[in-house]
């Protein structure tokens, strides 16, 4: 059973490195390299440890989600090198099912390594682990396909982690767009402050000021703005109430357009339960570039961009806030930052069933029209729940809708990595099943014998 | 004497077998009584989906009375259908009145809401009827308004309330969510925007209509008599007169304008549900002639008449013509599957295969396993038979809801036993296949019918998938895996710590039924965790999402990984494998019920304060329980056998120290693997 005893058969594995490493002069180096690096990073401890800290992370990643949402518990716990664990965690799960530690939350955080640094081990561990043992016998293969499919899936997580991106279309039916709100992209923020120039030919000259620029106290200064903007204030979310200061439903503004509303700071939720994305608002103000005279102050939020508050209320403040400089009148506004699409989709249908007599969706689907002239590819496209479009490395999925059913939202995921787990999932089952049949076969006849 | 006792498996069988049949038999009818059990059997449209009458009046009955049936306070049972007939077709207006107010059946134990209701203690009974609630309703329709305030406060994290203080508030919320299902049972006018309509009971006669409810005919009634609309007037002016003495105001014309509005408004609405409700059921003839005769057959039916026996014989052979045989065919399946109520007779007969299996470690040994067995493989029957029956009417996958997780882990738990049993024939396997038989289907039963009809429809998303399918199977059958090596560690430990016989082989048997359940765990969690996260993929473009229900799944792989890594490299030995696994019934548990808790992320759809007390006691007993197993051997009652199988194995082979006696066995046999 030399597949899956490591103590037992390692001054075997030792010899044979020895023999392998060969040259004499060198030999103590060597063996010292294999005794206090190789032979602890390929070890089934550091397996068996990594195991028990990824299992500690998760936990305690999932319970962050009762009080942040998923993609910033995602950022700080799964996809970082290290993370400050709150104590209020176990206080949470507590609360939730022992009711121990009374009302008080508790304070202080712990030190622990994050998703990084495991993934990171893990794959040392395993490359290490089997490096070692390079010996590929047919008993070894299970084990094999085993860890290499869990190489592919850590990489996929990787990639996932660095590169996917995920965008949002939303259509009015009728609509053609050839862009789409992007809505995370790890590490960075997802909208962009636009200066607007208004040009004599049809189209306004606009300077994208990229979000990750507003920081509260900063000035921005750039040749292509005859201005400086000062970044007065930076909200990371906000929520809109009456001016009486009660709560608005964002469902309800459509039929409300033109109530009075002002936007306040608010905290982001937790979990996916906050069903839209969080909404920035920005306070500058707009100084002369010698004078440093203030020329106007705004609040900018998202909530001024239609297609940002998905589908339910479209240009409630649309206006914008405009400022006369030199004769000319600019805009200021803000936006989602966009993937730009080298062709274009169009909404022509929405529909929506639901099951009888209630409000559950049994079904959504949107039938679009494909125009792609780079490709020469002209075609009708439908998308529908669990059947998305997949074209030019961009997935499409049917996600949302317009109240009343006047419209539809696309989910847009841009990920490189997503056939890997499909190859993954193949390899690794296959190779547990190769590995404990050969357990299995070998214990059925040891009781027949 | 033996041979007697080899007859005991087949008495014992025969005897659960007749247990279930007697108790599941359609009960017989006489001519001269009402047939509520074809009353039951009426098709209807609710909530998404066709079902018998009875699935809504029994769900219904069970959320409000913890009851499929009603039982008075002095231990008469009376079918649930009985007291639906009495409820059919009363309205708001006899909410509080009438022979259906006076079932007592509102299952209330908190003091705080007794004393708010000013009722009497009924301990062991815990029934009240409306009538009884009815006296201080409107001061619990005050607490009510606090309590989904304070709920909503949690919910936001915005205060945090001592236990006392939250126990109150659910307690009331869960009254008050009580008479809302009574409520719906009742013939009531959709509020405007709510989506729910009321059930649906008359089948539609051409081919394009739709199934109405008696209100969708009562709203088109237009033709009043003199009599009746003099009686809507005075109704009206009662009502003003009411509400004026109420605020102490005598003439209307002293109130404010705005207040007079109000009035006016209330008064529009008031007249109309009273003219709708109570006054146009008389015209029903006119619009439809099936709901009038179906109006009738239930008053017959309310009087005690058995001649509406035939009417609603009649009633079914003309008028449900439309409905396609295939729907009438899952219907009466379903009908079927409420009647004899499978999985509750299973819990009764798992309680049974305990005792047996426990009794035969002591007595009898082998016919009493044998029983064991026989009632444990039969009530892997009726489980897979339920099960499948659940698929056939519900057109799904087997798992869809909490419900159906359960159920479904229940027998692939029994399923897994059964096999341990049969490879180690020694009354273990079959005894955990009792315990978790019984756990898995009493939560399914008594906690988790409690959030409404376990064939419920399922959002858009969830819908079939053939991927979605593999890995809610998979992942239950890797739960299913995890907790079984769980008990077989329980049943390790406790062997060990307080029974002197625990001998060696034994323990090398137990410790190998570990070790491949454990395999088998990882197997299928592993590959039902990945399947989820393809489905994922396939629905919205993120294969790993880290959802609370995805980090449950993939702690469940980790742990498993962590014990077979551990084990292979010495850091446990058979002990320690046996405490490991059971910390694995703990993970799952966290994973199954635990994360849906929380009130995030996609899964959370099942939260309920029973299954939050469920995890707490689980996860309490499996500390001790491990506590227990961390007791070092030397304490143990077995002690004997360890130290001296330690001895030995040091003296012959100190490296061999970490190989499973499997291992051992296998290096015996073929020595040349090693070189």
């Amino acid at each position: 059973m030399n597949t899956i005893s490591n103590t037992n058969d390692s001054s075997h594995t030792m010899d044979q490195i020895e023999n392998e490493f060969g040259g004499k002069p060198n030999k103590t180096l060597k063996e010292n390299i294999y005794r206090y690096i190789l032979k602890p990073l390929a070890s089934l401890q550091l397996t068996v440890v990594l195991l028990a800290l990824s299992v500690v992370l998760v936990f305690f990643g999932t319970l962050a989600q009762t009080k942040d949402q998923t993609f910033v518990v995602v950022e700080t716990y799964f996809r970082s090198w290290f993370v400050w664990i709150p104590f209020d965690l176990v206080g949470e799960f507590d609360r939730t099912f022992f009711n121990l530690t009374g009302t008080e939350p508790l304070p202080g955080y712990f030190p622990f390594p994050g998703g990084w640094i495991l993934a990171t081990l893990m794959l040392l561990n395993v490359t290490v682990a089997h490096a070692l043992r390079a010996r590929l016998t047919w008993k070894r293969i299970g084990l094999w396909l085993v860890h290499s499919g869990l190489i592919l899936l850590l990489t996929n997580e990787v990639i996932t982690g660095v590169y996917s991106i995920e965008a949002q279309m939303v259509f009015k039916e009728g609509e053609t767009l050839n862009y789409a709100d992007i809505n995370y992209i790890p590490y960075s923020r997802t909208f962009d402050l636009l200066w607007i120039a208004p040009d004599s030919d049809s189209e306004d000259a606009v300077t994208i000021i990229p979000g990750e620029k507003l920081v509260s106290g900063s000035t921005i200064d750039h040749p292509a703005l005859p201005i400086l903007i000062k970044v007065e204030k930076y909200f990371s979310n906000t929520n809109i109430m009456t001016d009486a200061g009660d709560k608005i439903d964002v469902d309800s503004l459509i039929s409300k357009a033109g109530a009075l509303v002002r936007v306040v700071p608010h905290r982001e939720g937790a979990g996916t339960t906050e069903s839209r994305h969080a909404m920035p608002m920005v306070e500058v103000s707009i100084q002369e570039r010698d004078t440093l005279k203030e020329l106007g102050r705004f609040k900018i939020s998202m909530w001024e961009y239609f297609k940002a508050t998905e589908s339910s209320f479209g240009g409630l403040f649309a206006p914008g806030h405009t400022i006369d400089f030199q004769g000319k009148n600019y805009r200021v506004s803000m936006r989602n930052k966009r993937i730009d699409l080298p062709y274009s989709l169009k909404l022509n249908k929405f529909t929506h069933e639901k099951y009888m007599g209630t409000s559950s969706p049994k079904s959504f689907k949107s039938q679009l029209t494909l125009n792609d002239s780079e490709l020469d590819d002209h075609r009708e496209v439908s998308i529908e729940m669990n059947e998305p479009l997949r074209y030019r490395g961009l997935t499409f999925y049917q996600s949302s809708f317009f109240v009343g059913d006047r419209g539809s939202v696309l989910q847009v995921v841009k990920n490189p990595g997503w056939t890997i787990p499909y190859v993954a999932c193949i390899v690794v089952t296959f190779g547990l099943l190769y590995h404990f049949s050969i357990l299995l076969v070998r214990f059925l006849r040891g009781r027949v014998k | 004497m033996n041979k007697y006792l080899s007859a005991l498996p087949y008495i014992v069988l025969f005897l659960g077998v007749a247990y279930v049949g007697i108790k599941a038999a359609k009960p017989l009818s006489s001519e001269n009584e009402v047939n509520y059990a074809a009353l039951g059997e009426i098709p209807i449209a609710d909530a998404g989906r066709f079902k018998p009458l009875s699935s809504l009046v029994e769900t219904s009955l069970y959320i409000i009375s913890g009851r499929h049936e009603v039982v008075t306070e002095d231990g008469k049972r009376i079918p649930a259908m009985r007291w639906f007939v009495d409820v059919f077709d009363t309205t708001k207006f006899h909410f509080f009145s009438g022979p259906a107010a006076k079932y007592k059946i509102f299952r209330i134990e908190n003091e705080d809401i007794l004393k708010l209701l000013h009722l009497p203690k009924r301990p062991q009974f815990f029934r009240y009827s409306l009538e009884e609630i009815q006296t201080y309703y409107d001061d619990f329709e005050r607490a009510v308004d606090k309590a989904s305030e304070l709920q909503e406060k949690i919910k936001e994290r915005k205060v945090i309330v001592s236990q006392p203080d939250r126990v109150r508030a659910e307690k009331i919320l869960e009254l008050s969510e009580k008479l809302t299902v009574y409520s719906k049972l009742l013939r009531r006018i959709p509020s405007p925007g709510d989506e729910k309509k009321p059930y649906r009971i008359l089948p539609p006669q051409q081919e394009n209509q739709e199934w109405q409810s008696l209100v969708d005919i009562d709203m088109q009634v237009r033709n009043f008599t003199k009599e009746e609309e003099e009686q809507i007037n005075n109704n009206r002016l009662n009502y003003v007169q009411n509400i004026l003495s109420a605020t102490g105001i005598k003439d209307p014309n002293q109130l404010t304008p705005k207040q007079q509005a109000l009035l006016k408004q209330k008064l529009v609405e008031y007249s109309n549900n009273y003219q709708l409700l109570e006054i146009a059921p008389n015209h029903r003839a006119d619009i439809s002639p099936l709901a009038a005769e179906l109006t009738k057959i239930f008053q017959l039916a309310k009087e005690g008449n058995p001649e509406c026996n035939s009417l609603l014989k009649n009633f079914k052979d003309s008028y449900y013509h439309t409905i396609p045989e295939r729907q009438m065919f899952r219907i009466k399946l379903e009908t079927i599957l409420n009647r004899t109520n499978v999985f509750y007779y299973v819990i009764m007969l798992n309680i049974w295969v305990i005792l047996l299996a426990a009794t035969s470690w002591l007595v009898w040994q082998e016919p009493l396993r044998r029983s064991a067995v026989y009632l444990a493989i039969f009530c892997l029957v009726l489980e897979t038979i339920g099960i499948v029956m659940r698929i056939w009417i519900s057109g799904r996958p087997p798992v869809f809801n909490l419900y159906s997780s359960s159920i479904f882990i229940s027998a692939g738990c029994g399923a897994t036993c059964l096999v341990l049993e049969y490879l180690f024939p020694r009354a273990l396997g079959v005894f955990w296949a009792g315990v978790m038989g019984a756990i898995t289907n009493y939560v399914a039963h008594n906690i988790l019918t409690l959030s409404g009809d376990p064939l419920e429809v399922v959002q858009a998303v969830l819908d079939t998938n053939f991927w979605l399918a593999v890995h809610v199977t998979t992942v239950s059958m890797g739960y299913v895996a995890t907790l079984v090596s769980g008990g077989l560690g329980l049943i390790y430990i406790a062997r060990g710590v307080f029974t002197p016989g625990f001998v060696k082989p034994a323990q090398k048997e137990l410790t190998q039924m570990i070790y491949g359940t454990v395999c088998f765990a990882l197997l299928l969690s592993f590959f039902g965790t990945v399947a989820g996260g393809i489905w994922a993929d396939q629905s919205w473009g993120r294969f790993w999402g880290w959802d609370p229900k995805e980090n449950g799944a993939v702690l469940v792989v980790c742990w498993n990984a962590l014990i077979l890594h551990a084990r292979w490299c010495g850091m446990v030995r058979s002990r320690g494998l046996a405490v490991l696994s059971l910390m694995g019934n703990m993970v799952t548990v966290f994973s199954w019920f635990g994360t849906n808790q929380l009130g995030v992320g996609l899964h959370s759809y099942g939260f309920s304060k029973d299954l939050v007390e469920l995890c707490k006691w689980v996860w309490l007993s499996h500390l001790c329980f491990i506590g227990i197993g961390c007791i070092p051997i030397r304490y143990w009652s077995s002690a004997p056998h360890f130290l001296s199988r330690s001895a030995n194995a040091t003296a012959s082979s100190p490296e061999n120290k970490s190989l499973t006696s499997l291992d051992q066995k296998e290096k015996k046999r073929h020595p040349q693997v090693q070189v």
